[in-house]
């Protein structure tokens, strides 16, 4: 193996494991604060990407302007949804994990319907490579990457520095003490949505100018992120972005060595067994 | 009403009376078979039978998959079971030359040491892992069907299968399948079969045990249930019928292919299970039945019968958290008042209404 064969896959691994990263942050954050999976969240991932092309390849707007709103956009989205449908049944946790697949799958559907089954480009914002050490990466990937540090190191002091933040901590310590201490349920769950769609959306925006949108991307999204949070353990947010970034190095060796159906196998027997001999995930803590 | 209240009738009188109901129950479940096996001899539109093959088969994975939900594990790996079954039983017959009456019970056989061999490390987690790990099975195996060119027949699948071998019933003749009726009647055969060995595993003390460890796994252990066994008996009996139904799939279609065994065949199930109700041993099937035929519908416009499917779901979670099952119940509720629950003994909930 050559040098900058070594640094192209390494490079590639990096790319790809913040883009898991970024998918599987939402979730995780979520199963954190909540208790709930949240399977929805592929297709407000999917949104967000759709909502990018409509803003910016069909309404022609630039990019930067279009970020913010999409993510407004689609976190009060979640927020509407975790009022009409999460909060009645908020006590009941397999309910919450169906009621999420069946969302899940009827905005896929309904995307297919409004969206069309034709695959949607997005022109890039971000054109042009950058050299490094013999190997290229483009700038849209690059972009992904210092994103997504900003958007990890963004959440993780507002979740440890700010008061909404200790809030939202409190409430996934002890939900019926942070309420005795005047800290809103109702207010922790909407905020919690908001972010955790918000996320979902951002990722759907990094990956719309490199991947192809299509309605069903989001139920693929969804199964890699619980992969990804599954391996990290349930609720670790350190622990999901380590486990990104080894699903994204086995993913990026095993596709330029192997080929990508066997590496996709082995991804799936390497977390199954792991999962197998440690149930709680590389960094995940013993839950009830 | 609360699930808790559901569940808690094993008072020693009703368990006398279930057992009293279960010595009754296989009349009760031949009658059924030869009522329901008259159908296709007196509707002869193929287009029907058909559906209610498809039904059939998709009532032996719902109820088997219910089962499991039953025993607390949330089950997502459905269609690898259904798919080790499909697969073994066709290259039984194509490749090792079996007779199909050979091959389906073997290859539920084969799925059910799969299923135990795999049940006792994974059956140790519990929700969500249980579900990653059972879902990540599955798709494991779909990459092999998928790489194994040789005898799986990769992406295509495996084309042209035989149909099930002709067999000689005295009195009725020779049943060759040739036609949709033939099938019919072993599909029904196969299904009520399967709805009997869950019956009388769910109504007996087995059955107990599982709404035991369901409730609380750490204090039916307290008591001194093995639950790993129960639990493991429970994963490979109900793995082992589902395989026995995707061997039917497998030589009633004549056409498999790894795409017919994605997780989506695991979220139609849950689908169908919680529309048609957990709870009940019959809310597998009405699920099954009610979704199905609502779905022929849009048969042909998949966007459209998911959507409203999920509609479905959203619908009963929200509005019948038991399901379609006790919707009679929920109606009887709005119009006789709380008197409906009184009469069934579920408990005291006067503080309802």
């Amino acid at each position: 193996m050559e040098l900058h064969e070594l640094v192209q896959n390494v490079v590639n691994a990096i790319s790809i494991g913040s883009i898991y990263a970024l998918l599987a942050l939402g979730l995780t954050l979520l199963f954190s604060i909540m208790d709930i999976l949240f399977f929805a969240h592929g297709a407000m991932y999917m949104l967000g990407a759709y909502a990018t092309y409509y803003f910016c390849t069909k309404f022609g707007w630039n990019y930067f302007v279009a970020i913010p709103l999409v993510i407004l956009l689609i976190g009060t989205f979640g927020t509407l949804i975790e009022k009409g449908l999460f909060r009645p049944i908020r006590n009941d946790h397999v309910a919450i994990i169906f009621l999420g697949i069946a969302l899940n799958w009827f905005l896929e559907s309904a995307g297919f319907i409004v969206f069309g089954l034709r695959p949607k480009p997005v022109a890039s914002a971000f054109p042009g490579k950058l050299q490094f050490l013999g190997s290229t990466i483009s700038w849209e990937r690059a972009v992904v990457v210092i994103i997504g540090m900003i958007a990890v190191f963004s959440l993780y002091f507002f979740l440890m520095r700010s008061r909404l933040g200790l809030g939202l901590r409190a409430f996934a310590e002890d939900p019926e003490a942070a309420e005795l201490q005047g800290i809103s349920n109702d207010h922790v769950c909407s905020l919690g949505f908001f972010i955790g769609c918000g996320l979902a959306a951002l990722a759907g925006l990094l990956v719309a100018p490199i991947f192809i949108i299509t309605p069903a991307m989001g139920s693929h999204a969804v199964l890699i992120s619980l992969l990804v949070i599954g391996l990290g353990g349930l609720g670790s947010i350190p622990g999901a972005l380590l486990s990104a970034f080894i699903i994204g190095s086995i993913e990026s060796f095993g596709t330029a060595y192997l080929g990508a159906n066997i590496t996709w196998g082995l991804i799936f027997i390497f977390v199954v067994v792991f999962l197998t001999i440690r149930p709680t995930g590389i960094l995940g803590v013993e839950r009830e | 009403m609360t699930k808790a209240a559901a569940c808690h009738n094993g008072l020693p009188s009703a368990y006398l009376q279930k057992l009293n109901r279960q010595k009754r129950a296989p009349y009760g479940f031949l009658g059924i078979f030869f009522l329901l096996s008259m159908v296709p001899f007196i509707c002869r539109n193929d287009y029907y039978v058909h559906v209610m093959i498809a039904i059939f088969y998709t009532v032996i994975y719902t109820s088997t998959y219910r089962f499991i939900l039953r025993t607390g594990q949330f089950h997502f790996g459905a269609h690898a079971f259904i798919g080790i079954g499909a697969y073994a039983s066709v290259l039984l017959v194509t490749r090792a030359g079996w007779s199909f009456w050979a091959a389906m019970p073997a290859a539920g056989i084969i799925a059910a040491v799969c299923a135990l061999i795999v049940g006792f490390p994974i059956l140790r987690l519990k929700g969500i892992y249980f579900a990653i790990i059972t879902w990540g099975l599955g798709d494991t195996l779909r990459f092999v069907y998928m790489r194994f060119k040789n005898p799986f027949g990769g992406a295509l699948g495996i084309f042209s299968i035989p149909g099930p071998n002709p067999i000689t019933i005295p009195g009725v003749g020779v049943i060759d399948f040739s036609q949709k009726s033939h099938y019919y009647i072993l599909a029904l055969a196969l299904m009520m079969l399967t709805l009997y060995v869950l019956y009388r595993l769910e109504r007996s003390r087995i059955g107990l045990v599982f709404g035991a460890i369901r409730e609380g796994d750490q204090l039916a252990r307290a008591i001194g249930i093995n639950i790993m066994n129960y639990k493991v008996l429970a994963f490979a009996v109900c793995s082992g019928l589902a395989a026995m139904g995707g061997s039917f799939y497998a030589h009633y279609t004549y056409y498999i292919s790894p795409q017919d065994f994605t997780v989506l065949l695991t979220i139609y199930l849950a689908i169908y299970t919680v529309v048609g109700g957990q709870d009940s041993y019959f809310g597998a099937i009405v699920g099954t039945v009610v979704l199905s035929l609502a779905g022929e519908i849009f048969a042909g416009y998949s966007h459209y019968q998911l959507i409203m499917y999920s509609t479905f779901m959203i619908v009963v979670l929200l509005f019948l958290p038991q399901g379609l099952v006790s919707f009679p119940r929920y109606i009887a509720r709005l119009f006789v008042g709380n008197s409906a629950n009184e009469v069934k003994g579920k408990g005291n909930e006067s503080a309802l209404t």
